[in-house]
């Protein structure tokens, strides 16, 4: 019987998420958004620079696992949680940013969907977000898991309570619908040409 | 997601098949006319192309390569190790400012383009690794060439198989070394980090003598990366170290902390036995694999040489034993419990590992008794080599074909699950007489786990299981079974199996002698069974009934005539008036009747019951004793003691030494022990309680609860008699028993230091007095709150200690708060009474005869 702490809320909705309420995941949001947005805030300045989502999600794991609220065996479910948390960070600031002074307060966000990693504009950052919300909630849930919190497939499998080899399919198809509509499809015959 | 979208996915998805020539023409063939849609599919081709077309990479294969001068930073002096793993150089790093010796690890990974951000988020993790028993994780990141590498702390010292041999430390200082390990791995546990390749050659130890672990994560890594990459690091199994490997790792399980416990486990038996527990299969791997999985590990006590058997034997065996189980839900739970346990040992204290063994004890008495008890007619019975286990194995015959018989369709298999259990059980248990009813049940949860995949089959064996281990009086072990079968059940939207796993637990934590816990499961039960089963189904009835028994308890017993009320319905309704099961939920309603003081209808009821009793099974059951018994102790409560005193001695006699009748025939002593007290023969009710206890003793070795009531009860005699020293004894006894087997928050302890109490009163130690009744009132109220049930007693008690003591303020806030305790109660109207009576013996010492006349007289209402 591995498992939580159950007295704690973050606890519950896990469990809760385990069993394929997918509404638990929305409910735990706003727990970990504040702890990011702490832990940013605390990046940005210390390190005056770029600010690394995957690395932040796993601190705040970190955090949030030495206070008990998360186990092991949660780690997977907490770092999907976290991920859409992250993503829900990296666009308040960039809308913040645009609307003060046009990004002049703007600090890097970088993300690591491949090998390449994405140096995010606040405007990039918008687009990407919008860009997921038209992916299939699966796909957008396997996007968030890579991009923000760089779980590999089988972490994300865990979560989704499907194989690897289903989420990797998934991924390749998020990804080109996420670049299709980020890069134009104006492109596309240049491209395939 | 749309239809169209769904399409549109398939087409790209086949098209990515493809070679690049032959896609536009299977676009066209697929999309048949529909130009949007082949649109989408092309320009989700073209955003494809422009990601890198990951999946199209390959993995070319590694290849050995000479030794390169330097790693950035570090000047490679020379080769430390070669594995399954990569390479490991021995390296400096020399920047002009300092110079820090390292040992950097080249993975051997496929070139996986993913590589990079993985060896950075993990080494942040591992990193945060801070602990001078850990070797730390200097650096790490991808080679220019693509391969990830680590780089490490340079450790001096020898692996700890070598340095215990070379240093000649012998099994205590083995032990001591080791219980450090053990600390450092529950360290990177509780900091999320599994080791998964623990080895005598990753456990190094320093010429200072402190242990220092190698390459934490770093497995996991690893196989991360092999699994992202597809490199063929993971599929030859040379990156794992079978010799160490748990079986769900060996399986492809999934790992927790627990795989760390066996293998350390594993390590800690090469480092007592000289060798591991599966040893002889060098070049058969395949079999090797299934020793580890199926097979038990041989006692380490056999495998070591002469001198050195003697100290394994028993609690050494049994703590390698625990480390060892292949499921890893029954091993400890933690490298800290496995750690504290060999300390325990070291301690001479009594380890956890052999605290189920109050079986053995059973497993004593009922080879004594076997020949007499083989009355039930199982599968288990044409099996029993005769002796020992039998009586045992009857009994779980009979849980677990109650179970079938509720499991229909799966009855068939589980039977078969229990002939293949006993068959492999009973002729080492008939030859050695060695194998307890524990080991058997072991054995059995060892196949259940083979089960995993049947789950359908799992859960009722899990359960059967389950309510043995609570008939062995191994309570936490039945809860722990218990859970897992409800989990189970739970998965598979088994809403009546979840109910009835409900109602076990429930069952359990009452004869555990938590109430107020068995209360909350059963009410969650009740409407779950109601909804599955129909509410007026036998099995409703049996929760009913216990909730009734678990409110007997609790004192509540208003609401145990409700529920008793209802389940005796529901039976009549359903099975008729005559049927065992209605009679026993006819007898629950009689003993409520009695306790809320209903004397007569009590009467009638148990009257009734045991008229009815012989047409429903022979005249000489266990039921119709207990169906007597009701009766007697009804009887000797209305006055009646001859009748009653003649049901017990009937009873006494009639039922024979068997344990199936153990129950009853003490009971029934006890209530003639009761009835002798009365008549002032305490001498023989002290014969015959002695007798109880002593008889419970050899059933159920020296912790059940059972033996705590009997020590009070002896005690009582003793108490009476005037005898304090023998009756002190007997309390502390039974605190004791009670402290360990239900806890020092149980009614029953708190009971048993009240009177040990009385007797330092009765001495004239008031101080001493006080003192024990306020740590007693302290642990109820830490127990179930201001309302816990027998509260007003022992404030009652301690009022009265502070009458003698002329503490008379005290007194009277303490009696206030006891009346205002039992208000809260429905029958309590005995505890009432002696309140008043404290009441009027305080305001008579206190010089105030007409607050005592008029407490007196609110006493006799």
């Amino acid at each position: 019987m591995t498992g939580l702490r159950p007295d704690t809320e973050v606890a519950q909705l896990l469990a809760a998420l385990r069993q394929g309420e997918s509404s638990a995941l929305e409910e735990l949001l706003p727990h970990v958004y504040e702890e990011l947005r702490a832990l940013a805030r605390a990046q940005v300045r210390g390190r005056g620079g770029t600010l690394q989502a995957t690395a932040l999600v796993h601190e705040a794991y970190m955090k949030l696992a030495r206070a008990g609220a998360v186990v092991a065996g949660d780690r997977s479910h907490f770092l999907a949680i976290a991920a859409r948390a992250m993503r829900q960070v990296v666009v308040d600031r960039a809308r913040a940013a645009l609307s003060q002074k046009r990004g002049g307060g703007w600090q890097a966000v970088t993300l690591q969907p491949d090998s390449v990693s994405l140096e995010l504009r606040p405007e990039d950052a918008i687009a990407l977000d919008r860009a997921l919300e038209g992916l299939e909630p699966r796909q957008r849930l396997i996007v968030e898991c890579r991009y923000f919190a760089g779980l590999d497939d089988a972490e994300i499998a865990t979560v989704l309570g499907v194989t690897d080899r289903t989420v990797r399919r998934e991924w390749v198809k998020a990804r080109a619908w996420l670049y299709a509509e980020l890069y134009g499809s104006a492109d596309a015959d240049e491209v395939q040409a | 997601m749309s239809a169209e979208r769904t399409r549109v996915e398939a087409v790209f998805e086949a098209a990515l098949q493809l070679p690049a020539g032959g896609r536009d023409e299977f676009i066209e063939r697929a999309c048949s006319g529909n130009a949007a849609m082949a649109r989408s599919v092309r320009s989700l081709l073209a955003a494809h192309a422009l990601t890198g077309g990951l999946l199209d990479a390959t993995t070319p294969a590694p290849q050995a390569e000479p030794l390169p001068d330097r790693f950035g930073p570090y000047r490679v002096l020379g080769v430390l190790g070669r594995g399954g793993m990569g390479v490991v150089y021995d390296a400096e790093r020399d920047d002009g400012q300092f110079r820090r010796r390292v040992a950097i690890k080249i993975l051997r990974a496929g070139s996986d383009p993913e590589l990079k951000q993985r060896v950075l988020t993990e080494r942040q993790i591992l990193a945060a690794l801070d602990h001078p028993g850990i070797a730390r994780l200097l650096d790490g990141g991808v080679t220019a060439d693509g391969r990830p590498f680590l780089v490490m702390e340079h450790v001096e010292g020898l692996p700890i198989d070598v340095y215990s041999e070379r240093m000649r430390l012998d099994v205590r200082q083995r032990l001591v070394l080791f219980c450090e390990v053990a600390r450092v791995v529950d360290y990177a546990h509780r900091n999320l980090v599994v080791h998964r390749d623990l080895k005598p050659s990753n456990i190094m130890v320093t010429p200072d003598g402190r242990v220092k672990l190698l390459d934490f994560g770093v497995a996991k890594l690893l196989h991360g990366w092999a699994a992202a990459s597809g490199s063929p690091v993971t599929r030859d199994r040379s990156a794992l170290t079978p010799e160490y490997a748990s079986p769900e790792q060996l399986r492809g399980d999934v790992l927790t902390t627990t795989t760390d416990v066996y293998s350390l486990g594993v390590v800690l038996y090469e480092l007592l036995a000289g060798q591991r527990p599966f040893q002889g299969y060098e070049g058969a791997a395949a079999r090797h694999a299934e020793a580890i999985c199926t097979a038990e590990p041989p006692r380490a006590s056999g495998q070591a040489p002469a001198p050195r058997a003697r100290v394994l034997r028993g609690d050494l065996d049994a703590i390698l034993d625990m480390a060892l189980r292949p499921e890893p839900g029954m091993r400890y739970g933690s490298a800290e419990l496995l750690a504290q346990d060999i300390e325990r040992y070291l301690a001479l204290r009594r380890v956890r590992a052999r605290q189920g063994s109050r079986a053995y004890a059973f497993g004593k008495l009922i080879r004594r008794h076997a020949r007499t008890a083989l009355v039930v007619a199982t599968v288990a019975l044409s099996l029993a080599g005769g002796t020992g286990v039998a009586l045992w194995q009857a009994r779980l015959a009979r849980a677990a074909q109650a179970e079938a018989e509720r499991a229909g369709a799966e009855s068939a298999r589980i039977t078969d699950f229990l002939v293949e259990l006993f068959e492999a059980g009973v002729p080492e248990a008939s030859l050695s007489g060695a194998v307890t009813a524990r080991d058997l049940v072991d054995r059995g949860l060892r196949r259940i786990d083979l089960l995993h995949d049947q789950p359908a089959l799992q859960a009722p064996l899990l359960a059967a299981l389950g309510r043995v281990l609570a008939s062995l009086a191994e309570y936490a072990d039945a809860e722990h079974l218990t859970q897992r079968a409800l989990t189970l059940y739970e998965a598979r939207h088994d809403e009546a199996g979840v109910g009835r796993t409900l109602a076990q637990l429930g069952t359990v934590r009452r004869l555990r002698g938590d109430y107020a816990d068995a209360r909350t499961v059963l009410l969650r039960a009740l409407p779950i069974q109601q909804v599955a089963l129909g509410a007026d189904h036998p099995e409703v009835a049996s929760t009913l009934g216990q909730l009734a028994s678990v409110a007997i308890y609790l004192g509540e017993f208003d609401d145990a005539g409700v529920h008793a009320a209802e389940g005796l319905a529901i039976h009549q309704a359903a099975l008729g008036d005559s049927h065992r099961l209605t009679l026993n939920s006819m007898r629950l309603l009689g003993q409520v009747q009695r306790l809320r003081g209903q004397h007569e209808e009590a009467e009638a009821t148990l009257r009734n019951v045991v008229a009815r009793r012989p047409a429903a099974i022979g005249s000489t059951s266990p039921e119709l004793h207990e169906d007597r018994l009701q009766l007697a102790q009804l009887l000797a409560l209305r006055g009646a003691s001859d009748e009653a005193a003649d049901i017990f001695r009937d009873v006494i006699a009639r039922t024979g030494p068997a344990t199936e009748d153990f129950a009853v025939r003490t009971a029934a002593r006890n209530g003639l022990a009761t009835l002798l007290v009365r008549s002032g023969d305490l001498a023989a009710a002290e014969q015959l309680l002695r007798l109880v206890h002593n008889e419970r003793q050899a059933l159920y070795g020296p912790e059940h609860p059972a033996l705590a009531r009997s020590a009070t009860a002896l005690g009582n005699v003793l108490l009476r008699g005037g005898r304090l020293a023998e009756a002190e004894t007997a309390f502390r006894e039974g605190a004791r028993v009670y402290r360990a087997s239900v806890g020092e928050r149980h009614l029953g302890y708190a009971n048993a230091m009240a009177q040990l109490a009385a007797i330092e009163a009765q001495r004239g130690r008031h101080a001493t007095a006080d003192s024990i009744l306020a740590h007693a009132i302290a642990l109820r109220v830490a127990g179930e709150g201001s309302t816990a049930h027998g509260l007003a007693d022992l404030l009652r008690r301690r009022a009265e200690v502070a009458v003698a003591a002329g503490r008379f303020d005290f007194a009277e806030s303490l009696l206030a708060e006891a009346l205002a305790n039992a208000a809260g109660r429905s029958y309590s109207p005995g505890v009432t009474q002696e309140i008043h009576d404290t009441y009027a013996a305080l305001y008579r010492a206190w010089g105030r005869p007409g607050d005592a006349d008029r407490h007196a007289a609110l006493g006799r209402h």
